[in-house]
């Protein structure tokens, strides 16, 4: 699942219309849902991109890891209108601490640090990007999501010799243009996310060991452990489920699922080393 | 090759720094104040990066000899070890590197020159007893040489030093700039080696045996003198036949007189490093094994540790001298 997080919904609508996201019937914030992708609206702000960020992962999977990317303007005292750039480093004004996106995709955007700002500024500068929501989606997506997997990426809206222009249709036609690259990015960011294992066993296939016995809560967690490494995916769930549920007990259950997982685990297989 | 390197920026005009920028012309560069900003975090995944780490340039202040753990010994009473970097060029799902940090990042302290000092001190401290340095404990020694040019700056420091002795332990076949220098007896250049099961199965990128063991033999056929590190030892079911196939392999062809030492030791892991794997690679199946606690460490049960040592131990002998091995036992 990927996450996108914006502050206007004009720097949405490129994403929404490439994805052909749907509005979902939520109050708190406008939120457009697709198969594999959510966006939000947070508004403009750290505090309300740290709400949003925070309300959006409630509407994940829990078993799974979701990849995020806050996609906005910025400004920056030299590069260009319409420039990209993702977040190396992610600073708050004034303050000494810095989140550092952990780049891992091999990419074309620029690299450079964001500084988010409580208010708006024309005092540009050349070392970094300014804008008002990097921060607060950096340090509230990273408690849900390792760093790696989530980006802020800037398009440049206004520098030194343009003021920024508020209106939509100039911000969304900013974005637009780059829809093939900033897919693409995400695409491969998708992709390491699904790296990770997942975190927690099928829930339905838990479901079912659970309903055969009465298991304690530490029986209940080994038991989850031990799924998660023996039924990769739901096509091998059914020949272990059949072994199991002649017994009558969960000590029966745990030791046999112990003694099979002993033994696929010492059996470094020719499928293994290929 | 590395995409990203964070420098820090006290030490963004070091002459090694620009060097080393210099060998990865590619690399993008973000400065930042200080290593533990990028290292320490705990919103990271070392299983991610893993899969495209960064280079993190940077210096160490303090700590640079530190005791070595108990049993990492070769024969000497004194042991220390030294860590330029920090993290390893390959991937081995055994290694407790992958609990131990929060990431995956590699990152080079380029003040070798106070490296050098400290091991001078330390072994002024010893007077003349032999004073041995192990310099593969948080990463592999060689694997990145080509970049940190390390061994190469160290190997002049302990031919100075009259009662130093290091062994550099790898398990890659970056030799070149080691068969430049005249061989150094007080230097071991230590190959380690798991089975070829366990290798293919768990130790993502690191070069083949028969790579790892050509090397050996251009570095025997150069005078070096060589260690052989069988630790750790990893069970699964065709564990005796593949211990002894890379007896067979390696002692086929790496001449014995060379050999300066074997050392062999079961795996085991501390118990905050074992669970910190699981978590990351929940699925794999050496983190499945049937480990117990013992003395807060993961390991196998007794039993089956005593037969693969037995086992490991007498096949070795039939190879090596008993003067030559060394058993890591814990």
């Amino acid at each position: 699942m990927q996450i996108w997080m914006c502050a206007l919904h004009c720097e949405a609508k490129p994403i929404i219309d490439f994805y052909r996201l749907k509005k979902a019937s939520s109050s708190a914030f406008d939120c457009y849902l697709g198969e594999n992708q959510i966006c939000v609206v947070s508004g403009i702000g750290l505090v309300s991109m740290s709400a949003a960020t925070a309300w959006a992962s409630n509407l994940l999977k829990q078993e799974q890891t979701a990849s995020w990317i806050n996609l906005g303007i910025a400004g920056h005292a030299q590069l260009d209108i319409g420039r990209y750039v993702l977040a190396s480093q992610v600073t708050l004004q004034d303050s000494q601490r810095a989140i550092y996106p952990v780049p891992l995709i091999r990419h074309e955007f620029e690299l450079l640090p964001v500084s988010t700002l409580l208010q708006p500024s024309t005092e540009y500068r050349e070392d970094c990007l300014f804008d008002m929501e990097a921060y607060g989606f950096a340090q509230t997506a990273s408690r849900f999501s390792p760093l790696e997997l989530c980006q802020c990426l800037k398009v440049i809206s206004d520098n030194q010799q343009t003021s920024l222009n508020r209106d939509k249709q100039y911000i969304s036609d900013l974005i637009a243009p780059n829809i093939p690259a900033i897919t693409e990015y995400a695409e491969q960011l998708d992709r390491l996310a699904q790296q990770l294992p997942r975190k927690n066993s099928l829930p339905d296939q838990l479901n079912r060991f659970l309903a055969l016995a009465h298991f304690t809560r530490s029986q209940q967690i080994l038991l989850e452990k031990m799924l998660v490494a023996l039924i990769p995916d739901p096509s091998s769930a059914e020949p272990l489920f059949d072994s199991v549920k002649g017994f009558a007990s969960s000590d029966q259950i745990i030791h046999h699922l112990k003694q099979q997982l002993h033994d696929w685990s010492l059996h470094l297989s020719a499928r293994d080393i290929e | 090759m590395t995409d990203i390197v964070y420098l820090e920026k006290s030490i963004r005009e070091h002459a090694r720094c620009n060097e080393i920028l210099r060998r990865l012309p590619r690399a993008r560069v973000i400065e930042i104040e200080h290593h533990g900003e990028v290292f320490n975090p705990k919103a990271q995944n070392f299983r991610l990066q893993k899969l495209n780490p960064a280079l993190v340039l940077a210096e160490k202040h303090g700590n640079f000899v530190l005791p070595a753990p108990i049993g990492y010994a070769i024969g000497g009473q004194n042991n220390y070890y030294f860590s330029h970097m920090l993290n390893c060029l390959y991937d081995c799902r055994y290694c407790f590197l992958q609990g131990m940090y929060r990431s995956a990042h590699q990152t080079i302290f380029i003040n070798y020159e106070d490296f050098a000092s400290a091991i001078e001190q330390t072994c002024a401290t010893h007077g003349d007893e032999p004073v041995w340095f192990f310099s593969g404990y948080d990463c592999d020694s060689l694997a990145y040489e080509p970049v940190t040019r390390f061994i190469d700056f160290h190997l002049p420091a302990f031919e100075r030093i009259s009662n130093a002795h290091l062994e550099i332990r790898t398990k890659s076949t970056q030799i070149r700039q080691l068969l430049k220098h005249k061989p150094n007896p007080r230097v071991v250049v230590a190959f380690s080696f798991t089975d070829e099961a366990t290798h293919r199965y768990s130790e993502h990128q690191v070069p083949s045996i028969d790579k790892r063991i050509d090397a050996m033999v251009k570095l025997a056929e150069a005078g070096w003198s060589l260690g052989l590190r069988f630790d750790p030892l990893i069970h699964h079911a065709s564990f005796e036949a593949g211990f002894n196939d890379l007896l067979q392999r390696i002692f086929a062809r790496v001449p014995t007189q060379q050999i300066h030492s074997v050392a062999l030791g079961v795996f085991r892991m501390p118990k905050q490093n074992f669970k910190t794997i699981h978590r990351l690679y929940p699925e794999d199946k050496l983190v499945n094994q049937p480990f117990e606690v013992r003395n807060g460490m993961y390991s196998y049960p007794e039993d089956i540790e005593t037969t693969m040592f037995s086992f490991c131990e007498s096949a070795l002998l039939t190879y090596i001298d008993p003067s030559q091995y060394f058993p890591c036992r814990w």
